[in-house]
C-alpha cells in the first residue's frame, strides 16, 4: 500500500508529511495546549491580539448548542453556573460527549452533509425521502454515541451492500447518484472526494480541471471503482445497494426504474465516461486511486472494499485532514483548508502545524472521534469570547475570528431552534403546522406537511455550511413573533406560576431557560416593571418569555 | 401604485427612517439603499405572473387545437388564430396574447421538467439552481418594500397525479428572496396577529427594542444587523396596509365574480393586488393536470374557472395601466400527447405569455398538422427552455447574461448561454 501512497508526496511538499506516527494519542489538555502555541504564536506573528476568554454562560450555551444541538436547561444552567468546581469547563465538555443527544446531534449533521436539506422538494417524498434520510441520521447518531471509529464507520458506508431497513447506510449511494441524470459512479465519485477525503473531483466529471491538477482521467479513474454499483431507490422507503458485474439483479420495490446499472461492456477494473459527459465520451479509462496508483482488478472483483481499505487507511493522506478540517470548521465557520473540500497545493492550510497535529493525534488515537473533539474543545482557541465592545474596529473583529483569535457568531440551526425552543417552553411536541393536519390530506385542499418536524424545517431551513449566514427573513419572524404555539408562554410561565415563586426568581428562571444566563440588574429591573405594568402576572411572564425567543441573543451561538 | 417604483418618495424615505423597531434608530443599510434607489432612473421594475399548470397541460385542449382533435376550436380576437372552444374569454382578449406553439424541451420526468422550466437548468446532483421568481425577486425587488417581492399562491387540484410539487428555492442568492408561500388564497398571509395593533404586542416589542439595542452594541456584527433588519421588516409588513394586499375580500363583488369562486380566480385578484402593491413575482399553482386517462373530459371543467380567471386577469391589470409592467405566464412542466392528451409530451407543446409590452396578438412556432398523430412535431422555430428563460429574462428587463458565483465561486449566468429570446416577440 506504501507505495500507492508514496506518489501523492508532491500534493503535501507545503507541510511536513507526518505518515508514520511515532506518537502515541495525547491527552485533550495536551492537544489543546500545542494547538494554542500554535495558533497564538501566528497571531504573535500577526501582531493580531485574541479576545478574553468566553465567560461561563458563554461557555456554557456555545459548548451545549454546539456538541448536543440544543440549549441546556434552566435547571442544568443553574447547575453549571452555581457550581465551584475547578475543573467544571472540562467536566461539562465529557459530560455532554458522553450524553445521548451529542450521537443524536451529530448524526442529523452528517445526515445533512449528505443528503443537504432539500426543503422546497421534500412534501412529496422523492429522491430526498425524509423517512429514509432520516434513518441515515439515526444510523450515524448510533455510531457516534458508540464512538465507533472514524475508519470503521466510513468503510462501512463505502462497502455497504445490502437495503435501506437492514442497513441506513445504503441511502449513501442511493443519495449521491441516483435520478439526478449522473451515472451512479460519478455521483458517488464527486461525494466521496467532498465528504471524506476533502478533495473537489467534479470539476474534473467533464474536463481536465483548469484550477486543479485532475485530469478528467484521475476523475474517472476513480469512478472505475463504482462501476458495477449499483443503487436503487424507489424515492421513498426502498433503497438498495450491491454489486452488479454486468448482470441486472431484480430489485424489488415499487418502483425500480431508477436503477443505476450500466452495461459497461469495459473490463472490470476500468470504465467507460458516459455521453452525458461531454468531452471524450465512450473512452475507457483505466481504474486509479485518486492521485495515486493504477487499480488492478480480476474479473468480477468487487472494487469498492478495495477502495474504502485505500481511503481509511492510516497512510492515506487525506482521509484524517478532510475530518480534521471539517469538524474544525463546523466549530469556526471556517476550515484551516479552505473551501473544506479542497485539499491541493495551490490552497494550502492556514494553519499547517495545527491540521498536522489534529491529524497525526486523530490517525494516533485509532480515528477516536471524542478524543479528537476533546482536544479542540479544551483548547482555549475554542473557549475565546467574540463580543467586543462598541468602539471595536470591525475589520479588526473580522480578521481576527479568520484567524481563530475571536469565536465566530453563528446561527443556531434549525434542528438547534426546534430543540430548543422545545425545551424553552416546555413543549416536547411542538408542532407548528397552521393547517390541521387531520384535514390535510396527502392532496387535499391544502399543502400537505408529514409532521412536525418537517413543518419546522421548513420554515426555519439555515445554512448549513455557513453558520455565519442569516438566513431568516419575515415568514420566519411572522411565524417567531405570532405563532399562537409561541406566543402564548408555552407550559413554562404555566408551571413557573404554580410553584408559587418570587416574581425576581420567575424572571431568573425565564433567563435562564432561554439565553442559559441569568439576567443582568437593568433587564431584571425591566422585566419586573413589564410584569408589574401587565394587566396579569400570566399576561406579564408570556410577554417576557415571547421577548426573550425573539431575542438575537436566542438565535445565536456566542 | 405608491409602492411600485423604485423611487421612494419623501415619505417612503421617512418611513424607511422610523422602520428600524429594534434599533429604533436610523438604519444604515436601509438608507443606503433608498439613496441608491432615488439614483435609479423612474421607470418601475418589470412584474411576474406565473400561472403554472402542475402536471403538464394538454396543448391541444387549450391553446393549440387540431383540426381532428377531440375539442372544437373558434375564433379570436385576432384573426387567423384559433383557440380551443372551451376559453371563450380568453378568445376575447387574444390580442393581448402571445402563443408560443413550438416549446421543444425534451424532458418529460415530471420533477426534472418541472425543475428545469422553473430554473432554466437540468437539474444535476450536488447543486441546487436558483428559481426564476427567486432571480426576479433579486433583480426587480425592491428592497424597500414591506411586501416581500416573491409570493406563491396555492390553487387547490383536483386530482393526485403529477408528482411532488418543485417550490422555488433561492439556492446562493440568499433567503431573502425565498418566497413567501400562501397556502389558501382565503387564509392569505399566515401568522399574521389577531391585532397589529394591539397594545400588549406593541409593549412586548418595546422590551424587546431595548434588549436588542444592548447587544447590537456589543456585538456589532453584520449577523445581528441581518437578524435586527429582517425582524424589522417582518414588523413593517405586518404593521403597514401592504397586508391588505392578501385579502381579496375587499374587492368589489363584481370584479370578484368576474375572476370567479374557484380558488384559482382568487389567486389571480390575489396577485393583481400583490403586483399593484410592488411585488415582482407571483407564481400561482394548480395541480393535477397529469391526465393520463385522456384530458378531454378532465380538461374542460377546468376551463370553466381558468378561462375567466385568466381573462380577467389580462383584462384587470390593463384597465389598472399595468399589464404593461406585467409579464404573465401560462405553463406547464410539458404538454402531452396529440389528440387525447394522454401521455407526457416535451417535443412540441405549448405556453401562453401576456403583458409586459411584448408584440402580443402573435403566435410563435407552429405544430405539423399530419393525419397521424397531428400537432406531435414542431414544423417552426423550436423554443428550447434556455430559449424561453432569454425571453422570459428580456421581457421582465433582467440581462439573462448576468453572472452570480455560486458555492465555490463557481460562475453561473442567469440563463444558460445557449438560450437566445424570442425576438418576435420585442
Amino acid at each position: 500500500m506504501l507505495s500507492v501512497f508514496s506518489r501523492v508526496a508532491w500534493l503535501w511538499c507545503v507541510v511536513p508529511l507526518i505518515l508514520a506516527d511515532g506518537l502515541l494519542a495525547a491527552d485533550a489538555v495536551e492537544i489543546a495546549n500545542r494547538i494554542d502555541v500554535s495558533i497564538d504564536a501566528k497571531l504573535q506573528a500577526e501582531n493580531l491580539g485574541a479576545a478574553a476568554a468566553a465567560n461561563e454562560a458563554e461557555f456554557l450555551r456555545r459548548i451545549y448548542l454546539d456538541l448536543t444541538g440544543r440549549i441546556p436547561t434552566a435547571s442544568q444552567a443553574a447547575s453549571y453556573l452555581d457550581s465551584s468546581h475547578s475543573n467544571k469547563r472540562a467536566r461539562l465538555i465529557d459530560e455532554l460527549l458522553a450524553s445521548p443527544q451529542y450521537g443524536e446531534h451529530f448524526g442529523r449533521v452528517w445526515r445533512d452533509w449528505i443528503a443537504p436539506a432539500e426543503l422546497p422538494s421534500e412534501g412529496n417524498g422523492g429522491n430526498q425521502p425524509i423517512a429514509a434520510t432520516r434513518k441515515l441520521g439515526v444510523w450515524f447518531a448510533e455510531q457516534f454515541n458508540q464512538n465507533e471509529p472514524w475508519d470503521r464507520l466510513v468503510y462501512s458506508v463505502l462497502t455497504v451492500d445490502g437495503e435501506l431497513a437492514d442497513h441506513p447506510q445504503a441511502l449513501f449511494y442511493s443519495l449521491v447518484g441516483t435520478d439526478t441524470g449522473i451515472p451512479q459512479p460519478a455521483g458517488a465519485t464527486r461525494a466521496v472526494g467532498t465528504l471524506f477525503l476533502g478533495l473537489q473531483l467534479q470539476c474534473a466529471e467533464c474536463h481536465d480541471d483548469p484550477f486543479r491538477t485532475w485530469k478528467q482521467s484521475d476523475f474517472w479513474g476513480a469512478a472505475a471503482f463504482f462501476r458495477n454499483t449499483e443503487a436503487t431507490f424507489d424515492g421513498r422507503y426502498f433503497a438498495s445497494v450491491t454489486e452488479t458485474f454486468g448482470k441486472e439483479t431484480s430489485a424489488k420495490g415499487k418502483r425500480s426504474s431508477k436503477k443505476t446499472t450500466r452495461n459497461d461492456r469495459a473490463p472490470n477494473g476500468s470504465i467507460t465516461i458516459p455521453s452525458a459527459s461531454f468531452t471524450n465520451s465512450g473512452a475507457v479509462i483505466a481504474g486509479k486511486f485518486p492521485a495515486g496508483a493504477a487499480l488492478t482488478a480480476e474479473a468480477r472483483q468487487p472494487l469498492r472494499p478495495v477502495l474504502a481499505e485505500w481511503i481509511v487507511s492510516p497512510e492515506n493522506p487525506y482521509f484524517s485532514r478532510a475530518f480534521v478540517n471539517r469538524m474544525w470548521s463546523y466549530f469556526f465557520v471556517r476550515g484551516i483548508v479552505n473551501p473544506i473540500d479542497d485539499f491541493r497545493p495551490d490552497n494550502p492550510p492556514s494553519h499547517p502545524a495545527v491540521l498536522e497535529l489534529l491529524a497525526a493525534e486523530f490517525r494516533a488515537s485509532g480515528f477516536d472521534i471524542k478524543h479528537l473533539l476533546r482536544g479542540i474543545l479544551h483548547a482555549r482557541v475554542y473557549q475565546r469570547a467574540n463580543g467586543s465592545d462598541p468602539e471595536a474596529d470591525p475589520k479588526q473583529l473580522v480578521k481576527q475570528v479568520e484567524s481563530f483569535a475571536r469565536y465566530p457568531l453563528k446561527l443556531i440551526s434549525t434542528d438547534m431552534l426546534f430543540e430548543s425552543l422545545k425545551l424553552a417552553l416546555e413543549d416536547p411536541a411542538l408542532d407548528l403546522r397552521t393547517v390541521d393536519p387531520a384535514l390535510s390530506s396527502k392532496f387535499g385542499e391544502s399543502t400537505p406537511i408529514g409532521d412536525a418536524y418537517q413543518e419546522f424545517r421548513r420554515l426555519f431551513e439555515t445554512n448549513e455550511d455557513d453558520a455565519t449566514d442569516f438566513r431568516h427573513g419575515i415568514p420566519q419572524f411572522l411565524a417567531l413573533m405570532n405563532h399562537p404555539r409561541l406566543s402564548g408562554g408555552g407550559k413554562t410561565v404555566e408551571r413557573l406560576l404554580k410553584e408559587d415563586l418570587e416574581p425576581t426568581a420567575i424572571i431568573e428562571q425565564l433567563y435562564l431557560g432561554t439565553l442559559s444566563r441569568r439576567p443582568t440588574r437593568e433587564e431584571a429591573d425591566e422585566a419586573a416593571r413589564f410584569v408589574q405594568e401587565s394587566a396579569a402576572p400570566r399576561v406579564g411572564y408570556n410577554g417576557l418569555l415571547w421577548m426573550l425567543i425573539n431575542r438575537s441573543e436566542f438565535l445565536l451561538i456566542r | 401604485m405608491t409602492k411600485a417604483s423604485w423611487q421612494p418618495g419623501r415619505r417612503d424615505l421617512l418611513k424607511l427612517a422610523s422602520a428600524g423597531v429594534l434599533t429604533n434608530a436610523s438604519v444604515p443599510w436601509f438608507e443606503a439603499l433608498a439613496t441608491d434607489a432615488q439614483r435609479q432612473s423612474g421607470r418601475a421594475p418589470k412584474a411576474c405572473i406565473l400561472l403554472w399548470m402542475d402536471g403538464g397541460p394538454s396543448q391541444q385542449h387549450t391553446f393549440d387545437p387540431k383540426p381532428r382533435g377531440e375539442f372544437g376550436a373558434i375564433s379570436t380576437s385576432v384573426p387567423g388564430i384559433h383557440i380551443c372552444e372551451h376559453l371563450p374569454q380568453m378568445s376575447q382578449v387574444m390580442d393581448e396574447v402571445a402563443l408560443i406553439r413550438s416549446m421543444s424541451t425534451g424532458e418529460g420526468d415530471h420533477y426534472r421538467a418541472k425543475y428545469y422550466l422553473h430554473t432554466g437548468f437540468q437539474r444535476v446532483g450536488g447543486f441546487e439552481h436558483p428559481a426564476i421568481g427567486c432571480i426576479a425577486s433579486h433583480e426587480n425587488g425592491d428592497p424597500t418594500n414591506d411586501l416581500p417581492s416573491f409570493v406563491t399562491i396555492d390553487a387547490g387540484y383536483d386530482k393526485g397525479n403529477g408528482g411532488r410539487l418543485y417550490r422555488s428555492v433561492p439556492s446562493y442568492l440568499g433567503a431573502r428572496h425565498a418566497p413567501l408561500a400562501v397556502r389558501h388564497p382565503d387564509t392569505g398571509l399566515e401568522n399574521q396577529p389577531a391585532d397589529a395593533g394591539d397594545v400588549e404586542l406593541a409593549r412586548r416589542l418595546a422590551l424587546l427594542a431595548r434588549g436588542e439595542r444592548r447587544f447590537a452594541q456589543q456585538y456589532a456584527t453584520s449577523l445581528v444587523r441581518q437578524k435586527q433588519t429582517a425582524f424589522d421588516r417582518a414588523v413593517s409588513l405586518m404593521r403597514s396596509d401592504a397586508v391588505t394586499a392578501f385579502d381579496v375580500d375587499s374587492e368589489s363583488p363584481a370584479l370578484r365574480a368576474a375572476y370567479g369562486s374557484h380558488r384559482f380566480g382568487k389567486a389571480c385578484l390575489m396577485a393583481r393586488r400583490l403586483i399593484e402593491r410592488g411585488a415582482s413575482f407571483i407564481e400561482i399553482f394548480h395541480r393535477g393536470w397529469d391526465d393520463h386517462e385522456g384530458a378531454a373530459q378532465r380538461v374542460k371543467p377546468r376551463m370553466g374557472w381558468m378561462d375567466p380567471a385568466m381573462a380577467t386577469l389580462i383584462t384587470d391589470l390593463k384597465s389598472r395601466g399595468l399589464l404593461d409592467r406585467t409579464l404573465i405566464i401560462w405553463m406547464g412542466e410539458f404538454g402531452r400527447g396529440p389528440i387525447n392528451g394522454k401521455d407526457h409530451y416535451a417535443r412540441a407543446w405549448t405556453t401562453m405569455l401576456a403583458g409586459a409590452g411584448l408584440k402580443t396578438g402573435q403566435v410563435v412556432g407552429r405544430t405539423d398538422e399530419k393525419t397521424r398523430h397531428t400537432g406531435g412535431t414542431v414544423v417552426d422555430r423550436p423554443v428550447s427552455v434556455p430559449d424561453f428563460f432569454a425571453t422570459i429574462c428580456h421581457a421582465l428587463d433582467i440581462d439573462p447574461a448576468k453572472e452570480f458565483h455560486a458555492a465555490g465561486n463557481r460562475p453561473m449566468p442567469i440563463v444558460d448561454p445557449e438560450g437566445a429570446a424570442i425576438t418576435e416577440l420585442f
